[in-house]
């Protein structure tokens, strides 16, 4: 019951959903097709339950931290504000209101925006300490790291005006191929992975009893 | 409401506390990032009720469809989580999640990752419309295979033609590696600038 019903309803609801791409079937007003996009709703109101899950989550550690005032518990009191004023203006008046749209460009989106080009220096220093052309595999990344970077930057043109368009061809062609390949192979990986998920083989999901 | 002015004040001002992580974590930055955590769950859960509201709430209310309720049960059976003795629960709706998105995603893989890209690898290859065009199809239809052979071939080989193809696709991907992380520093780069440009036009107005 506990385990078995699980597996049922994940063998069920998805080979629906693909047997809805292959098969077009349908007995008077229901088909395939209706069935698998209700289930798609569905899939989008439980995920929507399953966000104020990680919520709850959040709260439990943080108001554990204010309660045993753990080090820096006047964060994670910071956190819990912020989280239910916000939550509170984004349900009340909507995230398309003057009030959430304020705070959300005025905050969310500098702060955003900054975390991810720090990561610009790291890639930097990372690159400072892993491009040595030790071996052929490293001197073939380090030229077209190289070339690429050259050829999305103005100066790369300054130096030789043909350097936009080698990036352009490595771009279209080597990485494209590069790509393709690896993107066949994990597609490969993901549909034994998908099916061994569907027959019940992985149930990792289901936690332990 | 507090005006345009004290928002590019408060965004510099944030930027240049993410910016001090740079030097040493100090308490500024994390504070910054409490707050910003506890701002994303929120969006997170405001954009969640949303859905809710859409998708389950109005369609019961003003069309009356109940059966809706049913996902509705199913997404406060993941609560279950939080109790001891009901903790399994939670794994109807779980497994539901689980299924749907193995099947959408199987359903994508099929044709977005797999036929389409098989189907764009089959280049003509002709040198007519020029030797790098003719080179480059060349290029994708060997080096798609080599890296394939690289993946899939990746026991011991028993001829040195294996050994050198495996090498090729090797070599194929460290060009596409190489040109994703070009690309990725330079998206940073362009973010980077896109803060410098704001703290030095926006804020201090020193460029126009």
């Amino acid at each position: 019951m506990k385990r078995e019903i699980p597996l049922v309803i994940t063998f069920v609801v998805g080979v629906i959903i693909i047997l809805d791409y292959f098969f077009k079937i349908g007995i008077g007003t229901l088909s395939l097709a209706t069935v698998s996009m209700e289930i798609q709703n569905w899939t989008l109101i439980i995920a929507a339950f399953a966000l104020g899950l990680a919520a709850v989550n959040l709260l439990r550690i943080h108001s554990a931290n204010i309660r045993l005032k753990r080090p820096g518990w006047y964060n994670s009191l910071a956190l819990i504000i912020t989280m239910v004023i916000m939550s509170f203006v984004g349900i009340t008046q909507g995230t398309n209101s003057p009030l959430y749209r304020y705070w959300y460009t005025g905050f969310l989106v500098p702060v955003d925006a900054t975390i991810f080009s720090l990561l610009a220096f790291y890639i930097t220093s990372a690159a400072y300490r892993a491009f040595r052309a030790r071996n052929v595999d490293a001197t073939i990344l380090l030229v077209t790291a190289f070339v690429v970077m050259l050829g999305r930057a103005p100066v790369g043109e300054l130096i030789w005006k043909d350097v936009p368009r080698v990036t352009k061809w490595l771009m279209d062609y080597p990485n494209m191929a590069g790509q393709r390949g690896i993107i066949i192979g994990a597609a490969v990986g993901a549909l034994s992975l998908g099916l061994r998920i569907l027959i019940g083989l992985e149930r990792s999901y289901l936690g332990q009893d | 409401m507090l005006g345009p002015v004290f928002a590019t004040w408060m965004g510099a001002v944030l930027t240049l506390v993410v910016f001090s992580f740079l030097l040493k974590e100090n308490p500024a930055w994390r504070l910054v990032e409490h707050i910003y955590l506890g701002f994303t769950a929120a969006h997170a859960i405001s954009m969640g009720w949303a859905n809710v509201r859409n998708l389950a709430w109005t369609p019961i209310t003003t069309k009356g469809k109940y059966y809706l309720v049913i996902p509705c049960i199913l997404g406060l059976m993941l609560y279950a989580r939080f109790t001891k003795n009901y903790k399994w629960v939670s794994r109807y709706p779980m497994s539901f999640l689980i299924g749907a998105s193995t099947g959408m995603i199987l359903k994508g893989i099929i044709q977005a990752q797999f036929v389409s890209q098989v189907k764009a690898s089959m280049v003509h290859i002709s040198f007519d419309n020029g030797f790098w065009p003719g080179l480059g199809n060349l290029v994708i239809a060997v080096g798609t295979v080599a890296v394939l052979f690289y993946f899939i071939f990746s026991t011991k080989e028993k001829h040195p033609a294996e050994r050198h193809f495996r090498t090729l696709g090797r070599w194929v991907m460290m060009v596409a590696f190489g040109a994703t992380f070009g690309n990725a520093v330079m998206g940073e780069m362009t973010l980077l600038i896109g803060r410098l440009q704001f703290l030095y036009g926006d804020w201090l107005h020193l460029i126009k």
